[in-house]
């Protein structure tokens, strides 16, 4: 079972997408900010992040910054998710090293396709 | 200082003569006032020769009369130029004036050795602040002062000037008077001339004029961004307030249509895909709302890119498959163009609207999605058709449809509205990508939507040479990535 680590700080959104992977058959950890979803990554050695980038203190972009900067959690990849579809996001998950990003909120069968495509090309 | 005071007064009696033909123009009001100075102040000054005359001359007759009337005459002038405007012709006229009274005065009053000879000096002087830099103009004065001359040689030749009932002491007197006048009127006019050209009067009305003006902009611009800028944070607030809740009346629907499908819950799993597709609804609408708004605040960007447009209208006909199935109607995707450089984004976010709604429109018919290159002039275009077969709009509707916001369904059920929401950001978005977005339409034959993107020729060589720079990298990569495997090969039979 591929593990994902979902980050992301609103309770509703966590619990929903969590609910809603795990019915899809992979297993689940969560973190609810920044720092816990960097010291997350380094723990739990997930197959993939969730990485939401709107998460008060330390942002999304910043948290991926710092995974991508740890030798041991570098390869993992990382699917931001923001709440606007806007090309400076985009342009801006690309440059912090992110794998892809997707809009919130989540349209579960095409978040899955990018989920499968970024596991599938590991 | 005093004497600009006095030339204040000086200037707003002036300006009562000016016409409004010659008020509008500041360096014609200048000469105008020029003029005026000399007319209606020069007079005085010029009146003290043949005043002198009367008192110096034993026996003074029409000779020092036509000398005073001819300079009293000056006065006139100011109230012909108010009710006439002919400023020019009136120049040349008041010059002609003034050489006439000079030469007079000295034809009369001792010839060429006249002590009022001291005058012609004023002559070029007035000639010059009255016309101004018209080269054309001082050659035809200084032509009317050379012709005035000779005739006067001439007459000074052939007729005897009158003798002279003056003493040689009154000749004196007389010369002296003319000589200081003559120095006043210079001295007054260089004065007014001076004032005329620091006058920063009309200047400063037009500065202060301008930069009320420009504080007016200002604060209109800064009100408008204000509001506008203003506008733009409460409906980004807003639609982010409203996707909260969305979200989750999306994803717990969703939840729990998951599970009344596992259960097999009929009735509650046709609820729930209500409230989910009404959810789903919901949020598109604030999308597009909000996109909208982003449109009209210029804060969307565009971010062109190389599109392989096939592939990008197969992929959006496949986002729509399940759409298409549910109303019987078949998608057909025919693109005959490769590569275009243009916001991918923004066009498969028009194309699935166009799409959306042909479907939508269509029952159990055809969707043809077509992508041709269609020269023009230096333009290339790239013609992207949704052409459906559904039940068409009518032609009186068709006009200004893309602009009207009208609900899909009207009141009636009628499936023939205006264009949605979608509709007119899919208008918008055509817009900011350099496209146009045009309808055809024959009801009951079906609806064809045309987005036509104009690609100056540069830009297809530009994809072109950016494509065989591709081309060229990745064949370079891929002798690299041969070299390598054959060193491999070459590496391992050397283990081996």
């Amino acid at each position: 079972m591929q593990k994902l680590l979902l980050v992301e700080d609103n309770e509703a959104n966590r619990d929903m997408l969590s609910r809603r992977l795990i019915r899809q058959k992979f297993e689940v950890v969560c973190a609810i900010d920044g720092p816990s979803g960097v010291a997350a990554a380094r723990r739990e050695k997930p197959d993939l992040i969730l990485m939401d980038v709107a998460l008060g203190a330390m942002d999304g972009w910043e948290a991926t910054r710092q995974i991508k900067a740890a030798s041991e959690t570098a390869d993992i990849p990382v699917i931001a998710l923001t709440a606007h579809a806007l090309e400076s996001d985009r342009a801006k998950s690309v440059s912090v090293g992110c794998a892809d990003f997707d809009t919130k909120p989540v349209d579960l069968r095409r978040l899955l396709q990018k989920i499968n495509a970024c596991l599938e090309a590991r | 200082m005093a004497f600009t005071k006095y030339a204040d007064y000086a200037t707003q009696i002036a300006d009562y003569f000016i016409p409004p033909s010659l008020a509008a123009d500041r360096e014609a009001k200048k000469r105008a006032r020029i003029f005026l100075y000399s007319h209606l102040f020069g007079p005085f000054i010029g009146s003290a020769v043949p005043l002198a005359v009367f008192a110096f001359d034993s026996a003074p007759d029409y000779k020092a009369g036509v000398l005073l009337a001819s300079i009293l005459s000056f006065w006139v002038f100011p109230f012909l130029l108010k009710y006439t405007g002919a400023y020019r012709t009136l120049a040349f006229v008041s010059i002609q004036t003034l050489i006439f009274s000079i030469l007079w005065s000295c034809y009369c009053y001792g010839g060429v050795r006249s002590p009022t000879l001291a005058w012609a000096l004023n002559i070029p002087l007035l000639s010059f602040l009255y016309i101004g830099p018209s080269s054309r103009l001082r050659l035809a004065l200084a032509a009317q002062f050379v012709v005035s001359a000779l005739i006067f040689f001439g007459v000074n030749e052939f007729f005897e000037p009158p003798p002279l009932t003056m003493s040689p002491i009154a000749i004196q007197a007389l010369g002296l008077i003319s000589t200081v006048a003559a120095a006043l009127y210079v001295v007054m006019m260089a004065l007014f001339y001076a004032n005329a050209l620091a006058s920063q009067v009309e200047l400063k009305a037009e500065i202060e004029g301008h930069l009320r003006t420009t504080a007016d902009f200002v604060a209109a611009t800064e009100s408008a961004r204000r509001s506008s800028a203003a506008k733009a944070e409460f409906i980004a607030k807003m639609s982010h307030e409203l996707r909260t809740p969305l979200n989750a009346v999306i994803g717990y629907s969703e939840i729990l249509l998951d599970e009344a499908e596992t259960e097999e819950d009929a009735q509650s799993a046709a609820d729930l895909r209500r409230i989910h597709g009404a959810g789903v609804h919901l949020l598109k609408l604030v999308n597009e709302i909000l996109d909208l708004s982003r449109i009209e605040a210029g804060r969307m960007e565009t971010l062109p890119e190389l599109v392989d447009c096939g592939d990008l209208l197969r992929s959006v006909a496949g986002r729509f498959a399940e759409a298409a199935r549910q109303s019987g109607t078949n998608v057909v995707v025919d693109a005959a163009v490769a590569t275009v450089l243009v916001d991918g984004a923004k066009l498969s976010q028009i194309v699935e609207q166009l799409l959306e709604n042909a479907i939508a429109f269509t029952d159990k018919g055809q969707v043809r999605i077509t992508a041709e290159r269609a020269s023009e002039g230096n333009n290339d275009r790239l013609l992207i058709c949704v052409a459906d077969t559904g039940c068409g709009i009518a032609q009186d509707r068709l006009e200004g449809f893309l602009d009207r916001l009208e609900t899909v369904e009207e009141a009636d059920g009628r499936q023939e509205g205006g264009a949605g929401v979608g509709l007119l950001l899919s208008k918008r978005l055509c817009e900011l990508i350099g496209a146009t977005l045009s309808l055809e339409s024959e009801l009951g034959k079906g609806t064809r939507a045309t987005v036509a993107l104009v690609m100056p020729a540069d830009a297809i060589e530009r994809v072109d040479s950016e494509q065989s720079r591709l081309a060229t990298v990745a064949a370079r990569m891929r002798r690299v990535d041969s070299e390598a495997q054959e060193r491999q090969v070459n590496a391992k039979a050397v283990v081996g």
